[in-house]
């Protein structure tokens, strides 16, 4: 009688095994099933469409895109509105997202100590985080008029002769960054105070029975514990700096639309607004779907790029606490102690 | 192996069903052949305007049933290139003629030439003006006018009589220099004094005189464009209109004379408050004497303040002339749709027999205009003939035709947009805000071809 007669029982066990792994896989698989068709269908197939048409002249009205090769992309190379939307996505980041982190750190360390009502302080910071971009832009917009803006009457009532604001080239991409400083805060604020309250008490407390003062507390212990935090929202905030739309909409456009948006002098016409009106308000001839899928795809890169660096900074000067930290960290710990045993 | 089979199945259509969602599948939704879709926009009241003059098309096709369809696709080119591109662009679709030929030049819109002729109509039943902006050069017509829109003086007659002035007259026959002289008469600080008493003081203004959308950053054609034409200049010249022509010695005199008017007489609205308040709405509370705008203000007094005294007036004659500028709306039928007859039919049909009456326009369709759908309808002012419809006939009166394209090219952040915001906002003079500025707008023009 051979063992295919009579099956060893030890190899049953394992084949029902077997069995129950490949049933379970197979309910595992049909769970993650949505979310994989999903990322594949809303973000897989239009990223990889979006490089396609970068490779194509597209005005929508055609019945199907031309193949230009790299023209979109040498002509992108070459147009001299492309640095100059740079620089205005580059202004915003440096005061957007410093005055962003900054502010949001500060709202969290006033409301961090237990008080009364800080719950409530802190459902208001965060109550405008909610809110739709382009109302809160319109609403900005008015805040920002020279004539009777809360912001005029403020800096007129402690001598000090208010910006044209949204009219000046000058002072309009700070106008937006206020804007979007003051909507995000309740945000950073949320993320701040969570990162605070992993900071270990007794190490303060230690701190301040060896005399650090609150500057030194905060600069040696509370800022390091917290790092990860500041990372976190240094990236996100400036992928969503290097984004930045709706506000700009909001605030500078006028019955012209997106159209006439990105002024005054140009002055906050930003890299993604500049996409938009090469898609849908101007027909160049390099323009089109194919050339705003290219303005799209050089964006990518370039937050690709910024995020990287800033990865690579980050390993350096971010502090994890163990149990956190990255596996290219454990990595070269356990290398360091290898070496030394 | 068949239940591997069947999980397969259900991956691939799940896939399927999702890309289709996405979009990839290629096709959305069509009309079946006895639903007509029809793309209209606007304010409530005129999405049911729309659909009360179309009440006698559906009594009269009861086979064909009517889809009306509320978004951007008519006011906005992009919105419908989206919709093309998608598979899924409406049978009929309402255009403006800022966008009217950029439909043409794609092919979007069929010739209505045709329909209009089988219908019994020819396009002398329609205001001239109106009817040859939309004619292209070969005389096909591939859109038929729902009404248009007309910009004129509206004015309070309470100040007015307080300041012992005459009104305006109905007709247009005054110059801007009256224009001018009102406004500051009618501008008034806190003590009473007007602009021109020495006693003025332009920091404690309680009523200004005048408002003109030029205060709006960007600058809008509509407020600027009709002086521009009465001065004798003009944006674009040159038969197809692809030459640079607003750095002219007159549309630079126009240029300085709205901007004199907000920041030497302090007399008008400036671009800072028109960020407090738009003018139009300042107007309509009474606290401005004059505006140049369009019919909707009488819709929006009749809303908002209805116990207004006012009246309107053609615009002024400058030194060329009067000129006003017209806005059409256009009842077009998409060139691909499988209802084509049916569409055709309809937008004929809205701007001849149920012509009238649509969103708060001048019906453009033979004397309609001055009975009971316009002229005669209750509420209207009494200048209304005077100051919106004839005004129509002048020589100078123009129609905002410029591709949107082309328009937002040479009029935005590329184009003369910075040197309109500059002159608005008192940064600069008009010539120097306009010196050399045709060099740059001119390469702008080229690259839209």
């Amino acid at each position: 009688m051979s063992s295919r007669e009579t099956p060893h029982p030890r190899r049953g066990i394992l084949r029902r095994r077997s069995s129950l792994r490949t049933r379970e896989a197979r309910t595992g698989y049909l769970f993650v099933l949505p979310q994989v068709v999903g990322l594949v269908a809303f973000i897989g197939v239009p990223l990889v469409a979006s490089l396609g048409y970068s490779f194509t002249h597209w005005d929508l009205i055609a019945p199907a895109p031309e193949f230009v090769g790299f023209d979109n992309w040498a002509a992108m190379l070459q147009d001299p509105r492309v640095p100059a939307v740079l620089l205005n996505t580059g202004k915003f980041i440096l005061l957007g997202t410093t005055s962003f982190l900054l502010f949001s750190l500060i709202a969290a360390l006033i409301t961090y100590t237990p008080r009364r009502f800080v719950g409530v302080y802190r459902a208001i910071i965060f109550l405008p985080y909610v809110l739709s971009q382009i109302a809160v832009g319109v609403v900005w917009r008015w805040m920002f008029n020279t004539e009777s803006g809360p912001l005029t009457v403020v800096l007129e009532a402690v001598g000090i002769r208010s910006p044209d604001w949204l009219l000046d080239p000058a002072t309009a991409m700070t106008s937006i960054a206020i804007m979007t400083t003051w909507q995000g805060i309740g945000y950073g604020l949320t993320l701040f105070v969570a990162g605070l309250s992993g900071v270990p008490e007794p190490l303060i407390e230690a701190a301040r029975i060896d005399g650090a003062n609150v500057v030194q507390r905060f600069f040696h212990i509370i800022l390091p514990l917290i790092s990860p935090t500041v990372f976190f929202l240094t990236v996100t905030s400036l992928i969503g700096a290097l984004q930045l739309f709706d506000p700009v909409v909001a605030m500078t456009s006028s019955s012209a639309g997106v159209a006439g948006a990105g002024g005054p002098d140009n002055s906050t016409r930003t890299i993604v607004l500049y996409m938009y009106n090469q898609l849908f308000n101007l027909s160049e001839a390099k323009s089109g779907l194919g050339y705003a899928a290219a303005l799209a795809w050089m964006l990518a890169f370039l937050t690709f790029l910024i995020t990287a660096i800033q990865f690579a900074v980050g390993r350096r000067t971010i502090y994890y606490e163990a149990g956190q930290q990255s596996r290219g960290r454990s990595r070269r710990r356990a290398r360091t102690e290898n070496t030394h045993d | 192996m068949k239940h591997s089979l069947r999980m397969a199945s259900a991956a691939a259509a799940a896939v399927a069903a999702a890309l289709a969602l996405s979009g990839c599948g290629g096709g959305g939704a069509e009309s079946s052949s006895d639903t007509l879709r029809v793309a209209v926009w606007g304010v409530n009241s005129d999405i049911d305007s729309i659909k009360a003059a179309a009440k006698g098309f559906q009594e009269d096709n009861p086979d064909i049933t009517l889809k009306f369809e509320t978004g951007d696709c008519g006011p906005d080119y992009a919105a419908c290139k989206t919709l093309i591109a998608g598979k899924n662009m409406p049978d009929v679709v309402v255009t403006g003629s800022w966008n009217y030929f950029d439909f043409v030049r794609d092919g979007i819109l069929a010739d209505l030439g045709p329909a209009l002729e089988e219908g019994g109509y020819s396009t002398a039943d329609f205001t001239p003006t109106v009817i040859d902006a939309l004619s292209t050069d070969d005389g096909e017509l591939h859109g038929v006018p729902m009404g248009f829109n007309a910009q004129s003086l509206f004015y309070n007659k309470d100040m007015f009589a307080a300041a012992g002035l005459e009104e305006p007259p109905a007709d247009g026959s005054y110059t801007y220099d009256d224009l001018r002289e009102w406004s500051a008469l009618l501008t008034l600080d806190s003590a009473g004094n007007n602009a021109k008493s020495p006693s003025f003081n332009p920091d404690d203004i309680v009523q200004y005189g005048y408002y003109n959308r030029m205060a709006i950053v960007p600058p809008g054609e509509p407020g600027y464009g009709p002086v521009l034409a009465a001065f004798g200049g003009q944006t674009f010249s040159g038969d197809a209109r692809n030459q640079c022509d607003i750095d002219s010695d007159a549309s630079i005199e126009a240029f300085q004379y709205l901007q004199d008017l907000m920041w030497k007489d302090h007399s008008a609205i400036t671009p800072q408050l028109e960020q407090e308040q738009p003018g139009y709405l300042r107007w309509v509370e009474g606290k401005v004497a004059m505006q140049q705008g369009s019919h909707e203000q009488v819709q929006i007094v009749a809303e908002q303040n209805p116990d207004l005294n006012y009246n309107m007036a053609a615009l002024p004659a400058g030194a060329a002339g009067n000129a006003t500028l017209l806005q059409i709306h256009v009842w077009g039928a998409y060139a691909g749709s499988r209802n084509l007859d049916a569409a055709t039919k309809f937008a004929v049909y809205m701007a001849t027999e149920g012509s009238g009456k649509q969103m708060g326009l001048i019906p453009a369709f033979q004397d309609r205009a001055l009975g009971e759908d316009f002229a005669q309808a209750p509420g209207e002012p009494s200048n209304l003939v005077a100051a919106q419809i004839d005004p129509a006939a002048w020589p100078l009166t123009f129609v905002n035709v410029d591709p949107s394209n082309v328009w937002a090219a040479a009029s935005g952040q590329d184009g003369f947009g910075p040197a309109l915001e500059s002159i608005a906002t008192n940064k600069s003079s008009a010539a120097d805000a306009l010196a050399g500025i045709c060099s740059t707008v001119d390469d702008v023009l080229a690259a839209q071809g």
